[in-house]
């Protein structure tokens, strides 16, 4: 027997598989205890920091100066995460139509994160690249709050730089405007629809969908960066009522399509 | 940006589910038990997803997690599989899952390789990894690698033509 044939026996054992029994619902829901201490605690962390340093900040430097270079507000920040902690090279950047752009570099071990929060409140944490590269945020224009963070540590001293939008770029309506407020969070164990474009992984997915809600349309929420590669979508249904909200993402060279929430009837 | 990475991994899970539950069968040799342990290495890739993903391909640390929950299986004695004097009385071709007797023949035959030693066959031969990523996954040297893929062949050359005789499983 050589090792073609063992192939070929490997093929003919698993030609005729029995049906898939993996419930994805339990894999997100018990992924989620595993990790839920660990974030919790880092969570924690950061938010026991950015009030520490927001405090001391609105007490020692009310009206903090952003710092204009060349008289021109930067439309990239270089943020770097070193033992010493985490530098930036400007206290201000002016968002593009995808985002706020953020050039990343890091000497940290690997396993470490940079996390981010906007003023909203909403953010997260990425692993830190072992080489420079570029990533572009969703945070509005107010502020955005950068920290590093060591693998099994609290996050470090943060940093806030503020998001300017001198070309109007930022489309502040919300999904609540839209007429999609109030939903609950949706528990998707389907299969997300993929696509090159976001606008076929949307359409991918509408035959699933449209299982339970026929006569579904899709269209593009107009909120947030108009050129971002991470966007939201409404899906309607036949009488015109927004039923949930879709978000697709870039998946490698494609994108993934997956309903996100219901709106309010 | 939870919803986010969830679609991301729903989305890797799609079109990984299928062969991690095939390598997982080859592994152990039951796809009830397969399902388990890939819905198991799954949760656990979950868990760790962020990290994982933004470091590249989630692939290689998948397989690595499936491939120690088989190995953690089959060395626990309590799962171990019993290992009976005589056949069974049932025909090959009335049990679950099997299509004709060559197929299960396979499966017998496998299920006598040393368990460490299929771990490579199954890694090198049906997911095609290379000796160097084969010895990372199990985490061992390429040379062991090279020598365990050698008796595998050997011993499942034996199993196959003689199920019987066949060297029996070591933990």
């Amino acid at each position: 027997m050589n090792e073609t044939e063992v192939r070929d026996l490997f093929a003919s054992s698993v030609a005729h598989p029995a049906t898939d029994g993996i419930d994805t619902d339990a894999v997100l829901r018990d992924g989620r205890r595993r990790r839920r201490v660990r974030t919790a605690a880092a969570i924690g962390s950061v938010s026991a920091v950015v009030v520490l340093v927001a405090s001391l900040a609105v007490v020692a430097r009310p009206h903090q100066t952003v710092n204009v270079v060349g008289g021109v507000v930067l439309a990239s920040v270089a943020v770097s995460c070193d033992p010493g902690g985490v530098t930036v090279s400007s206290d201000s950047v002016s968002a593009t139509s995808a985002g706020v752009v953020v050039s990343v570099s890091s000497t940290l071990p690997a396993g470490s994160y940079l996390t981010y929060r906007w003023s909203t409140g909403a953010g997260g944490g990425e692993p830190l690249p072992t080489t420079p590269a570029t990533w572009t945020l969703l945070a509005p224009p107010g502020t955005l709050t950068l920290a590093c963070q060591l693998p099994n540590a609290s996050p470090g001293t943060p940093r806030t730089i503020t998001v300017t939008d001198p070309g109007n770029v930022w489309r502040s309506d919300t999904l609540a405007d839209l007429g999609c407020g109030g939903g609950g969070s949706l528990s998707w164990g389907g299969p997300p629809g993929t696509g090159s474009t976001p606008a076929a992984a949307v359409q991918a997915l509408v035959p699933t969908l449209s299982v339970d809600r026929p006569g579904l349309t899709v269209a593009r929420a107009a909120i947030g960066y108009p050129d971002a590669t991470t966007q939201t979508w409404i899906a309607s249904a036949g009488d015109g009522k927004p039923y949930m909200s879709i978000v697709a993402s870039p998946d490698g060279s494609r994108y993934t399509a997956a309903p996100d929430t219901l709106c309010a009837s | 940006m939870a919803k986010q990475s969830d679609a991301d991994f729903l989305g890797w899970v799609s079109t990984s589910r299928d062969g991690l539950r095939k390598t997982a069968f080859l592994l152990c040799g039951d796809w009830f038990l397969a399902d388990d342990l890939v819905q198991d290495a799954l949760t656990r890739l979950f868990a760790v997803w962020g990290r994982v993903s933004g470091s590249g391909d989630p692939a290689p640390y998948a397989r690595k997690i499936l491939v120690n929950l088989c190995l953690d299986h089959r060395r626990r004695p309590s799962r171990r599989e019993v290992l009976h004097a005589e056949l069974p009385d049932r025909r090959a071709a009335e049990q679950p899952n099997s299509v004709d007797g060559d197929r299960d023949g396979l499966m017998t035959a496998l299920k006598q390789v040393p368990v460490g030693q299929r771990a490579v066959l199954v890694l090198r031969y049906w997911d095609d990894q290379s000796i160097e990523q084969t010895a990372q996954i199990l985490g061992t040297s390429p040379s062991t690698v090279r020598s365990q893929a050698s008796r595998g062949l050997d011993a499942l050359r034996a199993a196959m033509s003689d199920p019987m005789t066949a060297p029996k499983e070591a933990p």
